[in-house]
This record gives C-alpha cells, sequence and structure tokens, in this order.
C-alpha cells in the first residue's frame, strides 16, 4: 500500500486541494480514498490501470466530505437536507490529476525547472543563478520536460470523446 | 539570444501553462499522511478491539497508526489487499455484460439511517433510447431483487445517486438492466453487474 500512496498519492491529494483549501478536509479525503481503494481491491481486476479508478473514488469521496461540511445542519443535529456543491468539473479535477501524475514522472532536475518557471514565473537566467547551472542547460531541461509533458499530457489536448474521456474507472471485474 | 516564454513553448498550450501556475500542483505529498492511511488500511485488517478511526486529527493518527501497526506485527498479521470483505462504505467495479461490452463503472454503497445510497459512475454506456431507459437493482439472484432507481445518460456520462431500501448485505448482487418504457419489470437484459463480496 506504501507503494501505491507513493505512486498515485500526489495526484491524489491534488485533486482533493483542487477542491478544498482546508488541509485537514484534503488529509480526510486523501485518507479514505486509499481506504476505500483497499476495500474494493477485490473487485479490482489487476492488470488494469490503477488511477482512473482511484480518481473516481478521490473526486467521489471529496464530492461527499464537501456536501457534508456544507449542511447547515452539520452541527449537534441531524441533517435535515442535503446540499448541491459546486465544484470544478469531473473533465477539470481529472485533468489536474493527470497532469500531477505527469510532472511526477518527470526527473526531479527537470520539474525543477518547469516549477520555477511556471509557480515561481522565473526566466531561464535567474532559473540558471537559482540552481546554480548554465543557462544552456536549463534551457535543455526545459525542453526536455515540456516534450516529456506534451507526450505525456496528448489525450488531454483533444476534444472530449468517448475515446479519450479517460476519468471513468476503467476497470472489469468478476462477480465473486 | 532572449530566453522564449515557456507558453510559447510548441507543445504547452495556454491552458496547461495556467494549470501549471496552480500551487496545488506542486504541494509536496504528505509523508505523516502516508503513516496515516497505511495505519487506517491496517485497522481494517486488525484483530478485533484494534480500531483506528478516520480522523482530522493528524498528529493522532500517526501516534494510532504507530499502535496499530505494532500491534499487527505483534500478532503477525499479513496484510493482502484481496483478503477484505466488504463492509459498510463499498467502492464496488461493474462488469460489463456483451450487452454493453465496451461499458465499466464503479458504484459507491452506503448504509444510511435513510436507506442504502448508491452512487453510480459509468462510462461507455450509450444514452438510453427515447422509449427506454436503465434501471439499477440490487439483487439476491436472477429471480428477486429491489429496484434503487432509474436513469438514461442522454446529457452524457456522469455521476447519478440513486437509493434503495434495502441493503447490499441482504442483496449483493447489482445489475444495470435497460428497459422498455412499456414494461415496468425487469427487462433481465442486463448492461453491467457487481457483487458485494460477502
Amino acid at each position: 500500500m506504501r507503494e501505491v500512496y507513493q505512486r498515485y498519492g500526489g495526484a491524489i491529494q491534488t485533486v482533493a486541494r483542487s477542491m478544498t483549501r482546508e488541509p485537514e478536509l484534503v488529509a480526510e479525503i486523501v485518507q479514505q480514498t486509499f481506504v476505500k481503494a483497499w476495500r474494493a481491491a477485490a473487485t479490482f481486476e489487476e492488470g488494469r490501470d490503477l488511477a482512473p479508478w482511484l480518481y473516481t473514488i478521490a473526486r467521489r469521496t471529496a464530492v461527499d466530505a464537501l456536501r457534508r461540511e456544507m449542511r447547515p445542519t452539520a452541527g449537534d443535529h441531524e441533517p435535515e437536507v442535503d446540499v448541491a456543491v459546486t465544484t470544478l468539473s469531473f473533465e477539470r479535477t481529472w485533468e489536474i490529476h493527470e497532469v500531477r501524475r505527469a510532472l511526477d514522472d518527470l526527473p526531479a532536475e527537470e520539474r525543477e525547472v518547469v516549477r520555477l518557471s511556471h509557480l515561481v514565473g522565473l526566466s531561464h537566467p535567474q532559473i540558471a543563478d537559482r540552481m546554480g547551472i548554465p543557462v544552456g542547460t536549463v534551457k535543455s531541461r526545459s525542453a526536455r520536460a515540456h516534450k516529456r509533458l506534451a507526450v505525456a499530457l496528448g489525450h488531454l489536448a483533444d476534444p472530449p470523446s468517448a475515446a479519450n474521456r479517460r476519468p471513468g474507472p476503467d476497470v472489469v471485474v468478476g462477480e465473486e | 539570444m532572449p530566453d522564449e516564454p515557456f507558453d510559447t513553448d510548441p507543445g504547452i498550450d495556454a491552458d496547461l501553462a495556467a494549470l501549471l501556475a496552480e500551487p496545488a500542483l506542486w504541494e509536496p505529498v504528505d509523508a505523516a499522511l502516508e503513516d496515516a492511511v497505511v495505519a487506517a488500511i491496517s485497522a481494517e485488517s486488525a484483530p478485533a478491539g484494534v480500531v483506528v478511526p478516520i480522523t482530522r486529527s493528524r498528529p493522532r493518527l500517526v501516534a494510532a497508526a504507530a499502535a496499530v501497526v505494532l500491534v499487527v506485527l505483534a500478532v503477525g498479521a499479513v496484510l493482502s489487499i484481496r483478503e477484505t470483505s466488504a463492509p459498510a462504505g463499498i467502492e464496488l467495479a461493474l462488469e460489463p455484460t456483451e450487452l454493453a461490452p465496451t461499458a465499466t463503472g464503479l458504484v459507491s454503497i452506503d448504509d444510511t439511517p435513510l436507506g442504502t445510497r448508491l452512487v453510480l459512475s459509468v462510462s461507455g454506456l450509450p444514452p438510453a433510447a427515447n422509449d427506454q431507459y436503465y434501471e439499477a437493482w440490487l439483487r439476491t439472484g436472477p429471480e428477486a431483487g429491489v429496484s434503487a432507481g432509474t436513469f438514461h445518460l442522454r446529457g452524457g456520462d456522469g455521476e447519478i445517486e440513486l437509493w434503495a431500501g434495502v441493503t447490499a448485505e441482504d442483496y449483493p448482487l447489482f445489475t444495470i438492466t435497460i428497459q422498455d418504457e412499456a414494461d415496468p419489470e425487469s427487462s433481465g437484459r442486463v448492461v453491467l453487474r457487481g457483487r458485494v463480496a460477502e
């Protein structure tokens, strides 16, 4: 389970974080996602891609958690009404999930160049100065990283269709 | 030669560039949470009396994690991801039939004080024709079942919330049938199915 968490935990955490800014709620969503996945593991066919399945569980867990948090009667008495939760779309959070997975798969030195560029907003010379490497190295790392990202995220670039809408759980199981 | 800004990189479109500026994408994985997850899962198969609740207090989770791990190690428990049966809060993957071989589905089943809440996610099922609809069932077998509601998917795939007045413990077989409006009885034409482990 640690291996699964280490591989997919970042993406699941990002999905939760994209739906709530409450750190404790993020932690709860991530934890419940993996617990639910473990409970359902017997129904998961070995060899299938785990990511869409985990994503679906995570998103639903997050929606349920947000709905519970937003209930006007979440205090000491029984809930009386259900509450619609407005959040990022299924597809948008899937994109975020996939981008996080692609970033996690980058070599650390390339990932850092992308982070400093896009998150921090540094130029190539500034990144070179910050990392203590030549500008040319920054450029080559940047080019490689962006190429990897473009390949890894190619399925998100096309218009939505049945073929590339991957957020659905891509799992098939036997009855027992 | 001036730097080229990343947002003109031929492999990265503006939408992705905007996404990459989201702090949430760059937050490191919570290492303490890893221990909490492992502890919570360990508790699922720990001996009776060892309980680690899902809680929002991280320090307590970590402490509970350590305690449970010790207990589990002490009794020589071997964790197996396939040993679990399905308690409350079930995530059940659905198997397609030959009527919808490309369909996939996942149903979350929660036993609540109001009834059994089912949240269904499907993909690959075509929208029902105008004189047809899909119906979800909790069944004991082919002969006996209780409807959990109907839907048509004419707006596309997505999540569907359904309710049933029976429990998945008593009715462990979950099926989705394609129905004709003219006949309210189960058509028997199952497109997705799954069984809760007993």
